[in-house]
């Protein structure tokens, strides 16, 4: 063994050690459970009541919020202070509500409810219920209700003209979070605004939006309901917020129409009850005000608390899902390239495929991946093409280097503006596809298929497309495989298995597979 | 099927053939010091240090630095020659080159017969300036030089275009050789990715060996039909010597110096490379990585270059490695 290759030998063993070690270690002190680690910050809430009870018959009703999967709720407090408490659950929606009565006395009263929430968002939102259990209540969630006009007639027409062409349910539905999220306005409106108003103003808040986008689901035979919640930020706020939860023949899934959130709900979203209905309800009651306290606990509080111990606090400090949520997602999508970049380094080393650019495959990758693979690979397809007609036409006039790939990048963009114009009619999911292709790498991708088409032939330049198209495809599966991509979040230090990877292949000298090809000739000749 | 599977299996144990990942692992990366890179990637510095060393090479008529002296420095060149190349400082792989000649009517035309304009000439030149054809696309000089013309050797086995020799030196002792012959399909171009043929030379014999073309075992030109084995390269003797005086000068240790046979002057070196290329082998039906191991044990045991190079070359001339 030579000395760089000893070098790389030990450096990689140790780095797999360590980054191994480490991922196990945590792993096993947190109980094993990946999406326990990928759980979102503590917070404890504080909801408080205040009100001047007129009558001894005084009652507020409060709901509070439900004990999922997604979101676990301890250390429930209540206090209250000349009022009676009753605990119910509703029979229809679950949602748990609190019942102060005034107990035949009046006067100022006040009660609270503080707990601790934490949300779980790579949770399913909600279990998959049985089609029974749906049916019964299916017809319920179809109703048109006073705010929720799903039976007027330009509610129906304006889902029909949204819908009429789908099939799919999840079309229907993405279909139908479109409009409400991009063509009606938000705006802050006072009051309560219902579904009609929202879509005769254009604008509204998140009530309006929400409960439109409902009254769209429910005109299209797809069951829907309004959600309401809290945004999880620190301070004392008023505003509840509210969303959308659809069904979509399986699931109940989270839409957010005002704050753009599709089929997920985000990590800073507390959900308190389900159904159209007010948080506080009360009767006989005067001067009722109302507010929320909001605070991030730290984990030395949470060992304060004997509620985790230090050494589980020590395995889960590392983990990125304590991030605020923007920050979450510009790490997932940082950690994503080191895992791109080892595809391509297998690829390029082992496998032996040429492509368009190095790191062009993990870029474009990192810009299709969500999206269904096939639009994605039809867009860069359909770009290239173009592409390179453009070049031809862009080769009669000899223009020189920089303002000839000013051209064309200029002409790449006109033709995404296009592209995200003409199928945003559609509605479907190749305007955010577009919306996120590297464009600098894509056209300088097409002067280089041009070039290689020109100095090494048509078969060569193929042979690169198709190497690019097929290492694009592989990252992509790749980085939609939810088992990897979340560990490597949970468990950040994985990465330095991935370069420990990287070495290794860096003093691989083997033969690339398609060497075997490549010098098949020879190997034909020692067979004679 | 499993005779093939066999095949391959004991090919790649016996190792004789040299791979894309260890030829830039263990010979590139490691005798070819980056600092010393632009000596051959800029075709100026390669002349330099080749006329420096008595190696001959096509004549340089002019240089062209700068936008502004295009027109200037083009029109005289083409006043006072008849034919000439222009070719980028820092190509790679005979890309940017264009070989020009004057017609009849007093107009230019390229070697393959298409008429060329002054302002298309211009436009190329302005093309190479701003490094299109540039390794690593850093803005770039052209050069106007001499035109080869192909010795009558290649009239049977050549389709249009100049063909050329590349020698592979490590630690200035040739190792392989091969001619790259243009084809049809090449479009004149010496180019073997689009379709030129890769013919073998026996380094001691200095005789043909087998051919190659996109992969494929040829034993004639596609196009010609001449035979192409065994046939007598002109002046080997001088070209192999050229090659090593030029190797001497450039401190790289693995290196592929591209030469052309001109009909009048013989061999003249047209550029040299850092990263020469392994289709080599193929041309040849055989392995560097034998060759190439057997000179590393002699030089490591402290022979000098000129004595290991007088062994290697009697053991290739009986074939023995």
């Amino acid at each position: 063994m030579d000395r760089p290759t000893k070098i790389v030998a030990v450096t990689a063993g140790v780095l797999c050690c360590v980054g191994g070690g480490l991922a196990l270690a945590r792993y096993s002190v947190l109980g094993g459970d990946l999406s326990g680690m990928m759980q979102g910050a503590r917070w404890q809430v504080v909801m408080r009541v205040t009100c001047y009870a007129r009558r001894p018959a005084a009652y507020v009703k409060l709901l509070v919020p439900p004990k999922s999967d997604a979101q676990q709720i301890s250390g429930e407090e209540f206090h209250e202070r000349g009022m009676t408490r009753h605990q119910s659950i509703e029979p229809l929606e679950r949602n748990r509500v609190i019942e102060w009565r005034a107990a035949g006395t009046t006067g100022a009263k006040d009660m609270s409810v503080s707990f601790y929430a934490q949300t779980l968002p790579e949770k399913e939102p909600s279990p998959r219920i049985g089609k029974k259990e749906l049916e019964e209540k299916v017809e319920y969630y179809l109703q048109a209700t006073d705010k929720i006009q799903s039976s007027a007639p330009l509610i129906q027409q304006t889902a029909q003209r949204l819908v009429g062409h789908l099939t799919r349910t999840e079309d229907k539905i993405d279909a139908i979070y479109r409009y409400c999220a991009f063509q009606i306005v938000n705006s802050v409106v006072p009051g309560t605004v219902d579904a009609m108003t929202c879509l005769t103003n254009g604008y509204s808040d998140c009530g309006g939006k929400s409960r439109l986008m409902v009254a769209l689901l429910r005109a299209s035979g797809i069951p829907a309901r309004v959600v309401g919640g809290l945004i999880l930020t620190e301070g004392v706020k008023r505003d509840t917020h509210v969303w959308v939860e659809a069904w979509d023949g399986e699931r109940w899934h989270s839409y957010c129409p005002l704050n753009r959130h599709y089929r997920t709900q985000p990590a800073n979203y507390l959900l308190l009850y389900r159904g159209d209905y007010p948080l506080l309800r009360h009767r006989y009651m005067d001067q009722v005000v109302y507010d929320f306290t909001l605070r991030r606990i730290a984990a030395h509080q949470l060992i304060e608390r004997g509620e985790t111990n230090r050494w589980r606090e020590i395995a889960a400090a590392a983990t990125l899902a304590r991030l605020s949520p923007n920050s979450q997602w510009a790490v997932k999508f940082l950690l994503l390239i080191p895992l791109g970049a080892l595809v391509v380094c297998v690829m390029r080393n082992i496998v032996g495929v040429p492509t368009l650019g190095t790191f062009a495959p993990v870029l474009i990758s990192l810009g299709i991946h969500l999206a269904p693979l096939r639009w994605g690979i039809i867009t860069l397809v359909g770009f290239l093409v173009i592409g390179l007609l453009v070049r031809y036409v862009v080769e009669w006039m000899k223009l020189l280097l920089v303002p000839r790939l000013s051209v064309m990048l200029t002409v790449v963009i006109m033709g995404m503006v296009a592209m995200v114009a003409f199928t945003d009619q559609f509605e479907n999911e190749l305007g955010t596809v577009v919306g996120l292709l590297p464009v600098v790498i894509l056209t300088m991708a097409i002067e280089r298929c041009w070039l290689l088409e020109l100095e090494d032939g048509t078969v060569n330049m193929l042979k690169h497309v198709l190497g690019t198209l097929l290492s694009v495809v592989v990252i992509c599966v790749i980085f939609r495989m939810r088992f990897i991509v979340n560990s490597l979040f949970a468990l950040p230090e994985l990465v330095l298995v991935l370069l420990a990877m990287m070495l290794v292949i860096g003093r691989y000298m083997g033969f690339r597979l398609s060497e075997l090809l490549r010098f098949r000739a020879i190997v034909h000749e020692q067979r004679r | 099927m499993s005779n093939v599977v066999k095949t391959y299996w004991e090919w790649l144990r016996e190792g004789s053939i040299l791979c894309m990942n260890r030829r830039n692992a263990e010979y590139i990366l490691l005798h070819n010091p980056r600092a010393y890179y632009r000596v051959v990637d800029e075709k100026l510095e390669t002349k330099a240090l080749a006329e420096g060393a008595g190696v001959p090479c096509p004549r340089t008529y002019a240089v062209v630095r700068s936008y502004g002296e295009v027109g200037e420095v083009l029109g005289r060149v083409l006043r006072e020659h008849q034919t000439l190349v222009i070719k980028p400082n820092r190509g790679a792989a005979g890309r940017g080159v264009m070989v020009l000649e004057r017609e009849g009517g007093g107009g230019w035309r390229k070697a393959s017969g298409a008429a060329v304009s002054e302002m298309e000439m211009r436009y190329h030149v302005t093309s190479i300036l701003s490094g299109l054809y540039s390794l690593s696309e850093l803005p770039d000089q052209a050069i106007i030089e001499q035109r080869i013309f192909p010795h009558p050797f290649f009239k049977e086995i050549t389709w249009q275009g100049t063909p050329d020799v590349r020698i592979i030196l490590y630690h200035t002792i040739p190792v392989m050789a091969m001619m790259r012959l243009p084809t049809r399909q090449s479009d004149g171009r010496a180019n073997l990715h689009q379709g030129a043929v890769g013919l073998g030379i026996a380094i001691a014999k200095g005789t043909t060996r087998t051919g190659v073309c996109r992969g494929r075992r040829v034993l004639t030109h596609p196009d010609t039909g001449a035979p192409l084995q065994g046939l007598r390269v002109p002046d080997w003797g001088r070209a192999l010597e050229i090659s090593r005086l030029l190797a001497r000068r450039i401190p790289l240790q693995y290196i592929g110096v591209d030469l052309m046979l001109d009909a009048a002057h013989g061999p003249m070196m047209i550029e040299a490379n850092a990263r020469p290329g392994l289709s080599i082998q193929v041309a040849n039906s055989l392995g560097l990585r034998r060759r190439l191991e057997f000179l590393q044990g002699r030089l490591a045991r402290g022979a000098t270059p000129d004595e290991v190079w007088e062994e290697f070359y009697v053991r290739i001339g009986n074939d023995e490695l």
